[in-house]
């Protein structure tokens, strides 16, 4: 059975007092997703396409405005208040900005303690746990008198994921957890959540903007743009190359740590304005920045589909980026 | 003392043996220690490091703007030959209009809400330059096309807040660009935005280095950004430099072991199950240990390394602060990694 199903879920936000068509925001439009057990699903996308939205309604912090969440098999109830679903479930949120998810004025032994207030335990027994908790991220033990304040912010990222797996979580949803991180902490802490999946039955749901971290997160990788799933690859990622143009140019804009590889080549740079997630482009909605955009593509919406084994791709040219890619950019040379 | 190779051709900004320091409690920061490095024109030089290791403090500095109660207080740098320690607020102001240009990372934080874009640039342009309104404002539209802003002459009359942050981005380097300055200084310019706004920006960078010759100090965070746009690197750890070298020689053989373990773990680098890391943490500045600073993260650590280390040349602009490479002109390729790990742990300069 499936950890959780999501049926063409929507999250749609009202700005404001009157409902006009801009004042809606798309966060998220008919997402259709399952996330099995022991599986890593990876999320990536710009900035405002969606992903924290679709992180919070796996968790169950947030409700859909339409479609269903189904856990294990039994769907999720209208009438829960969003924080229950996520108790009841199992599942735990970490955010970029760790430090918000400890108090600053209650000690780092507290915070990660809070969890387990409701499972009648000792104190004494409580703060073996939260020992234990404290040792399995890698922090020493007289970190639990210390103040959020006295850590670094690595240090304070580990006592959130501490916090996080305090409740033994069945799935971890796992946002821009280490964005914020230097580098040589990024490293360690993308070490521990593997080693702790290694050693306990959780899942995670790893949302970055930073492919290559996703890429070597993930066993699935789900590409959002401006509120939908434009690409699912369900296999990990060196037998398939993305494939919908987005994914493409995404991958492209990134550089790679290398100089030899960097020198040689040349990127796609997107050059379209950015959409709005209140004022969407009709037809696909990458049509307005997309290199290989046709006709149809301002006119129809392509659905996800599987273009092979393992890939669904929401595009109506997918696998012909390349010989389109050359046409647009020879025609472009001369008019 | 660094021991440094005689700069070869001419350098646009020359740093030598900068100290930049903040008092505090628990005792003097040195943030910046004893930096020097030379910057020649339509070059891009590169600055990485952890965090807190003085990449900012080292910017700041060089445009005299460090943040109080931190001062510099020993070192040169010079710029087209004029030691700009030297000079008085009022002419460091000037210098910073029109010679060295600046972006940060925050653009919005950058400009005041409650004015037009337009009206800011218009401000920054006739500071500087003895220029009318009107001319002011046909330089502007000029840079902000220059920068790829759609519709600039109408875009001017918008505030901060009405553009996303890669557009205030362009905004504030089309605004150091106004008196073509000969040096950039960027401090994570591109850390706040995504990254197919990154790649514009970066190919823009790229455009001022090539095309108008200007020299680029560029602090990332993003070793991918450091190989497509620098020619040169330095790394920082805990104030001081610990290698410097052409981009492809760090990338190929890095020469210090910090160095060597950042590039490590990099996830396109990495094929096995997991990440190579540096272990530990950095040192707290006011807590610094005696000899290398790196010494409780380095599988290379050996008895010598108590003493500290100077930065020294190898050999192809290549200089490294390692007691290891020094000795054997590079950085050997690892012994079994836990034969280094038991000795460090033995000598007790393990960190955790
Ligand atoms: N205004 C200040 N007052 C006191 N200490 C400061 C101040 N600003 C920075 N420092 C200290 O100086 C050192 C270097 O800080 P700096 O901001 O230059 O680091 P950085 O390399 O830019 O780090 P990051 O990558 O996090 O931006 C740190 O130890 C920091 O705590
Ligand atoms: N509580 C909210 N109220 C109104 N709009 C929201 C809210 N949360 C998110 N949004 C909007 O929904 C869109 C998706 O946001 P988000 O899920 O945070 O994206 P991401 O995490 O990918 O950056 C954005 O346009 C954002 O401004
Ligand atoms: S449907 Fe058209 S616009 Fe959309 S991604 Fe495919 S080719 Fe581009
Ligand atoms: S001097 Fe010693 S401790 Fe420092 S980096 Fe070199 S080998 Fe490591
Ligand atoms: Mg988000
Ligand atoms: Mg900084």
């Amino acid at each position: 059975m499936s950890l959780v199903e999501l049926d063409r879920v929507s999250v749609h936000f009202s700005r404001g007092q009157r409902r006009t068509r801009s004042d809606t925001v798309h966060a998220l439009d008919d997402v259709t997703l399952t996330i099995n057990p022991g599986e890593v699903l990876g999320i990536v996308g710009e900035s405002g396409c969606g992903k924290t939205t679709l992180g919070r309604v796996i968790v169950g912090l947030e409700r859909p405005t339409s479609g269903e969440v189904v856990v294990r098999g039994v769907k999720r109830s209208r009438n829960q208040r969003p924080g229950a679903n996520a108790r009841n479930d199992g599942f735990q949120m970490v955010y970029q900005d760790a430090a918000g998810s400890l108090n600053p004025w209650k000690r780092i032994g507290w915070s990660i303690g809070e969890p387990l207030q409701n499972e009648g335990l000792g104190k004494a027994e409580r703060r073996r746990r939260v020992t234990e908790l404290l040792d399995q991220v890698g922090l020493p033990g007289q970190m639990i008198d210390r103040y959020p304040g006295e850590l670094s912010g690595g240090q304070q990222q580990r006592a959130a994921i501490a916090r996080a797996l305090a409740s033994k979580p069945r799935l971890i949803v796992l946002d821009e957890a280490v964005s914020s991180l230097d580098m040589s902490t990024q490293a360690q802490v993308l070490n521990l959540l593997k080693d702790l999946a290694d050693q306990h039955p959780v899942n995670y749901v790893f949302i970055s903007h930073d492919i290559a971290a996703v890429d070597f997160m993930s066993d699935r990788i789900a590409v959002m743009y401006l509120g939908k799933i434009v690409e699912l690859q369900n296999s990990a990622k060196d037998t398939h190359p993305l494939v919908h143009p987005y994914s493409i140019t995404l991958r492209s804009a990134v550089p790679v740590p290398d100089p030899a590889v960097e020198k040689g080549r040349s990127r796609i740079v997107l050059t379209g304005p950015v959409a709005s997630a209140s004022d969407l482009p009709s037809g696909c909605r990458f049509h307005t920045r997309c290199p290989i955009a046709q006709p149809i593509c301002s006119e129809e919406e392509p659905e996800l589909t599987e273009h092979q084994l393992d890939t669904s791709v929401a595009c109506h040219f997918a696998g012909e980026f390349e010989h389109l890619y050359r046409r647009s950019s020879n025609s472009n040379t001369q008019p | 003392m660094a021991v440094l190779a005689p700069a070869s051709g001419p350098s646009v900004l020359s740093v030598r043996n900068l100290v930049t320091v903040y008092p505090g409690r628990d005792g003097e920061v040195v943030a910046v220690d004893d930096v020097s490095f030379e910057l020649s024109p339509g070059e891009v030089l590169g600055i990485v490091g952890d965090s807190g290791s003085g990449k900012t403090t080292l910017a700041r500095s060089l445009l005299g703007l460090v943040s109080t109660p931190g001062r510099i207080i020993g070192g040169e740098i010079e710029l087209h030959g004029r030691d700009l320690l030297k000079l008085s607020h009022k002419e460091m102001r000037q210098v910073r209009g029109r010679e060295i240009g600046m972006i940060f990372q925050n653009p919005i934080r950058s400009f005041h809400p409650g004015f037009t874009i337009g009206w800011q640039l218009i401000e920054a342009a006739t500071q500087h330059a003895n220029i009318s309104r009107r001319e002011a404002t046909e330089k502007i539209v000029e840079a902000l096309t220059w920068v790829g802003m759609p519709e600039p002459a109408e875009r001017i009359n918008d505030y901060p807040h009405q553009f996303s942050g890669g557009m205030l981005q362009r905004v504030m380097i089309a605004m150091s660009l106004l008196n073509e300055p000969a040096v950039l200084i960027a401090d994570e310019p591109t850390t706040a935005l995504d990254v197919t706004i990154q790649a514009q920006i970066l190919e823009l960078i790229e455009r001022l280095a090539v095309d108008r010759g200007m020299g680029v100090v560029l602090v990332t965070h993003n070793l991918g950004m450091v190989a497509s746009l620098c020619d040169r690197v330095i790394v920082m750890y805990v104030g001081q430099i610990v290698e410097e070298a052409p981009v492809e020689t760090v990338f190929r053989t890095p020469a210090h072991p910090y160095a060597r373990g950042l590039l490590d773990s990099q996830p396109d680098r990495s094929t096995g199950k997991r990440l190579t890391e540096v272990r530990g943490a950095s040192p707290q500045m006011t807590e610094l240990p005696s000899g290398c600073r790196f010494q409780n993260r380095c599988d290379y650590v050996e008895e010598k390394c108590t003493e500290p280390p100077a930065l020294a040349d190898l050999s192809h602009g290549q200089k490294v602060r390692c007691w290891i490479s020094q000795r054997h002109g590079l950085l050997p390729t690892r012994l079994a990694d836990s034969d280094h790990r038991d000795r460090a742990e033995s000598t007790g300069l393990s960190g955790k």
